[in-house]
């Protein structure tokens, strides 16, 4: 089989390898009517697992829908992107004129959605409900459909800066499960995302819109696919190499998520690697560490705002304990140069990061100690803002 | 709170077995929160629980080097070879004054079976201690003493204070064991409500005099104008308050904030609101 290398994008076709459990659960599940909830770190593959699913679900006959959410910070924006993507995907009843009119209709009304400073919307609640209601008729219930939304998480934890009282995030939440518990439905969800929903919802006690969904995880590759991955790339562009050397080389990584395996990849094409050796795997490894591949994981922890200060100084001095550290190491970390009155404050935020940090795959917590979760994440780190 | 923390380290320290690396200990409160009168307690609590320790205290400020501490060590001569433990207050001093090579010989000396178990206190966690590189980083077990509550500050006072009047004047202070007695001290000597707080003022007259004076000037005109303004005012307001323009004011209300001069409220659409943080400091500018 010739794989390509892709990084970054989510990989689809032939070039998504392996999640062979993870693939036969989600089918087993949505076989079963199940809707699912898929939280996992960035970059360990979650949307290239819900495309392989949407893949194989419309090779079924179902009809399939991908809503990417991640860009989306307004109620307008949520809803035009939720109209062209069901509408694209075929999920509305059949077309009639006046389903046509209505769906027109609907569209005017989006966009009359005022949009005011810092996005708030100025237009009387009685109306969005009536919208939202005449989406929910216009969708069809009674064929196989898989319906992915991805991020929507973050898109919500966006709304939520400019909806004081939660009014919104509340309402699209439970707009949400209220399509998902029409009954007979046989259209089934896919919610993914690199910020755990029922921690967010949890947070707003609004965790009785999500009790319905099952979650679902993913982590990093088997020891097996992640060889049959590399091997893959490395017979694709025809490069020599041996078991020890593969085996050596997810040693390495450790962590054994398709995008550092890919990573090392491009590195060693970079190379101009004929045949691999351990040589040639410690130098990519090395280049990767000051290599601005990583880079997105630094330029990432902008999104954490007010935290992102205290992310920062956390991962620091992770990085040049491998072994990890213990919780009141790192809060002594945190409170350095702080008022000692202000202990409280900066345990809560302390817990608020250490969440984040875990649930992004920066790092990971083993009884009671936390380390970077990534033997190569960790040594750019340190390259980068210790050395 | 003060006992909780109290306790847990007597305990640890009881536990210590005499031929074992011990755990140093380090406790961290802000000035007056009680420091050196824990460290007094538990050092006669201490030696009272066991025969086995020898307390020493030392007091920070008059320690300059490792020497200091050998010294004093030296000068505690026990023929029945207790353990001894040094109780050394205010290590803040000697962060800042010896350097990380007499500090990792230190580390190095009381990181030893038997040696000296060490508790220290701190007004603060010192970079020292948090920075990879030095000395102590990840030495102390650390314990923060955390500030009173209203109801504990008022269960300090005596049983017949005027607990409304006492609550007003608590406000203006840090909650702190010293902040209850400079309290009850006004209290004592004032006869009116609004005697008070003149009563306060003036008693922290000069230490908000030096703190204002220590100011840049754009600060200080910043301060004076949000004193009147309990609430604040936003930047609009400020302009108009200083006859400054934004770009004039904006680095410095970020400065203040990010150093805890000023707070900042972000709420409505009407942007952000800027007030003085320190309720004390604001009555100080406007006596």
């Amino acid at each position: 089989m010739c794989i390509s290398n892709r990084i970054g994008p989510p990989v689809e076709g032939d070039n998504f390898y392996g999640r062979s459990k993870e693939i036969a659960l989600a089918n087993r599940l949505l076989d079963s009517m199940h809707s699912l909830l898929l939280s996992a770190p960035r970059r360990i593959g979650k949307s290239s697992l819900a495309k392989k699913l949407i893949q194989e679900k419309q090779t079924q006959g179902w009809t399939c829908v991908y809503i990417d959410l991640e860009e989306i910070s307004t109620e307008q924006g949520f809803l035009k992107l939720m109209i062209e993507a069901l509408e694209k995907g075929g999920v509305w009843k059949q077309i009639t004129g006046t389903v046509s009119q209505e769906i027109k209709t609907i569209r005017e009304r989006v966009e009359k959605i005022s949009i005011g400073p810092v996005g708030v919307n100025l237009t009387p609640r009685a109306n969005d409900e009536n919208l939202y209601n005449d989406l929910k008729e216009l969708i069809q219930h009674d064929k196989d459909t898989f319906i992915v939304v991805d991020e929507l998480s973050l898109f919500l934890g966006n709304l939520l800066r400019s909806d004081e009282n939660n009014a919104k995030v509340k309402f699209i939440l439970n707009w949400l499960r209220s399509l998902r518990q029409v009954s007979q439905t046989k259209v089934r969800w896919l919610f993914c995302g690199s910020v755990g929903l029922k921690n967010f919802t949890s947070a707003l006690n609004l965790g009785y819109t999500v009790n319905d969904l099952t979650e679902f995880s993913l982590d990093e590759l088997s020891r097996e696919e992640a060889y049959g991955l590399l091997s893959s790339l490395c017979r694709s562009e025809s490069i020599g190499y041996s078991d020890d050397i593969i085996h050596y080389a997810l040693d390495k990584l450790y962590w054994k998520i398709p995008y550092f395996i890919q990573v090392l990849f491009s590195k060693l094409v970079e190379m101009n690697c004929k045949d691999i050796d351990k040589k040639a795997i410690d130098i990519a490894y090395r280049q990767l560490c000051s290599d601005s591949y990583l880079r997105t994981w630094s330029e990432r922890l902008s999104e954490y705002r007010e935290l992102e200060i205290p992310a920062r100084k956390i991962l620091k001095t992770l990085s040049q304990k491998p072994e990890g550290l213990k919780r009141d190491v790192l809060l002594s970390v945190l409170m350095s140069g702080e008022k000692p009155s202000q202990v409280e404050l900066v345990d809560l935020q302390l817990s608020r990061v250490l969440d984040m940090l875990e649930n992004d795959g920066y790092l990971i917590k083993k009884e009671s100690i936390r380390t970077f979760r990534s033997p190569l994440l960790r040594d750019y780190w340190y390259e980068r803002y210790v050395q | 709170m003060y006992n909780d923390i109290h306790s847990r380290i007597l305990k640890e320290i009881l536990r210590e077995n005499p031929r074992d690396i011990a755990q140093p200990h380090l406790i961290v409160g802000e000035n007056g929160s009680g420091k050196t009168t824990l460290l007094k307690q538990l050092g006669q609590a201490i030696q009272n629980s066991s025969g086995a320790f020898k307390t020493l205290m030392l007091d920070g400020r008059k320690v300059f080097g490792n020497q200091d501490i050998s010294d004093a060590l030296s000068s505690i001569s026990d023929s029945h070879k207790k353990r001894i433990v040094l109780l050394l207050d205010d290590i803040d001093y000697y962060l800042e004054r010896c350097d990380n090579t007499e500090q990792f010989a230190l580390r190095a000396k009381v990181m030893q079976a038997g040696a000296p178990i060490l508790i220290a206190s701190a007004n603060s966690v010192k970079p020292q201690l948090t920075n990879y590189e030095s000395a102590f980083f990840d030495a102390f077990r650390i314990h923060y003493l955390r500030p009173l509550t209203s109801e504990e500050n008022l269960s300090l006072l005596p049983p017949d204070t005027d607990q409304e009047r006492a609550g007003k004047l608590m406000a203006y202070l840090p909650r702190t064991i010293q902040s209850v007695q400079t309290c009850k001290s006004i209290l004592e000597q004032s006869t009116s409500a609004q005697q008070d707080l003149d009563l306060l003022v003036q008693r922290f007259s000069e230490s908000c005099k030096m703190r204002f004076d220590s100011y840049p000037h754009q600060a200080q005109r910043i301060l004076c104008a949000l004193a009147p303004y309990e609430q604040g005012l936003p930047l609009q307001g400020l302009r108009e308050s200083t006859r400054q323009t934004s770009g004039q004011l904006s680095p410095y209300l970020k400065l203040m904030v990010d150093k805890n001069l000023l707070l900042k409220d972000v709420k409505g659409l009407r942007g952000a609101t800027y007030r003085m943080s320190d309720p004390l400091l604001r009555q100080w500018l406007l006596h």
